[in-house]
């Protein structure tokens, strides 16, 4: 194994410790989603649409940024913006609205997960290689996180 | 599930906007729970109960599916 993936493996673990210990401190025994799930105000998810819509106008009318400091700006503009819209509340925020980002999120983490997969192996198939410290074991974490904390909310929540 | 919001709401002359400002919820919900393509929580189920002065039995009711 190589010295930067070591390296990578040791930030994620700690990363884990923290998030989880902050998670069992600031949580008591009762389960409550409305207070668990803290999300930015309507208005910021306009932000996001104009991060996101104006780094894919920028990228498409130059494609020969695509190494430069700016090229990566956008690219990062575009998953920021997507971020926001992700977490910002909805205009009406209810039980309903709860539920669907519940099942959204979800599908998309799963679907992710296997659509990353899939493509990793096409790309490993066709001869390429696995870089590990931004494919598998970024995906890997997720997982990993996702199934930590699902565990530790249905513990608490049959305690 | 099945239930008689639509002709609760008849009875008492609301709209869904105004059944929605009572129980705290966007207009969109309570035309999800009407089409039965969203089944409330308890606490919800409670609150339009409440409006109507029923109990929970009296407006959803279990469908041979459920």
């Amino acid at each position: 194994m190589e010295k930067s993936t070591i390296i990578t493996l040791s930030l994620l673990a700690i990363l884990t410790t923290i998030i989880l210990l902050i998670s069992t401190f600031k949580s008591d025994k009762r389960f409550d989603i409305k207070r668990k799930v803290k999300l930015l105000p309507y208005w910021s998810k306009y932000i996001g649409v104009l991060l996101a819509i104006s780094s894919l106008i920028l990228r498409w009318n130059d494609s020969t940024t695509d190494s430069s400091s700016l090229g990566y700006f956008w690219q990062f503009g575009f998953i920021i913006g997507g971020l926001v819209i992700s977490l910002s509340k909805e205009k009406h925020e209810d039980e309903m609205t709860m539920s669907l980002r519940l099942n959204s999120v979800f599908i998309a983490f799963f679907a992710g997960i296997i659509a990353h997969i899939f493509f990793v192996l096409l790309n490993l198939l066709s001869g390429g290689n696995i870089d590990e410290n931004n494919s598998l074991y970024s995906t890997g974490y997720i997982l990993f996180l996702y199934i930590l904390n699902f565990q530790i909310a249905k513990r608490r929540l049959l305690k | 599930m099945k239930n008689t919001l639509k002709v609760e709401r008849a009875i008492l002359n609301l709209t869904q906007s105004e059944l929605a400002k009572k129980v705290n919820v966007s207009r969109q919900t309570i035309n999800s729970i009407e089409n039965g393509k969203y089944i409330p929580s308890t606490v919800l189920s409670l609150k339009i109960s409440e409006v109507f002065s029923k109990t929970v039995n009296d407006i959803f009711t279990l469908d041979n599916d459920d």
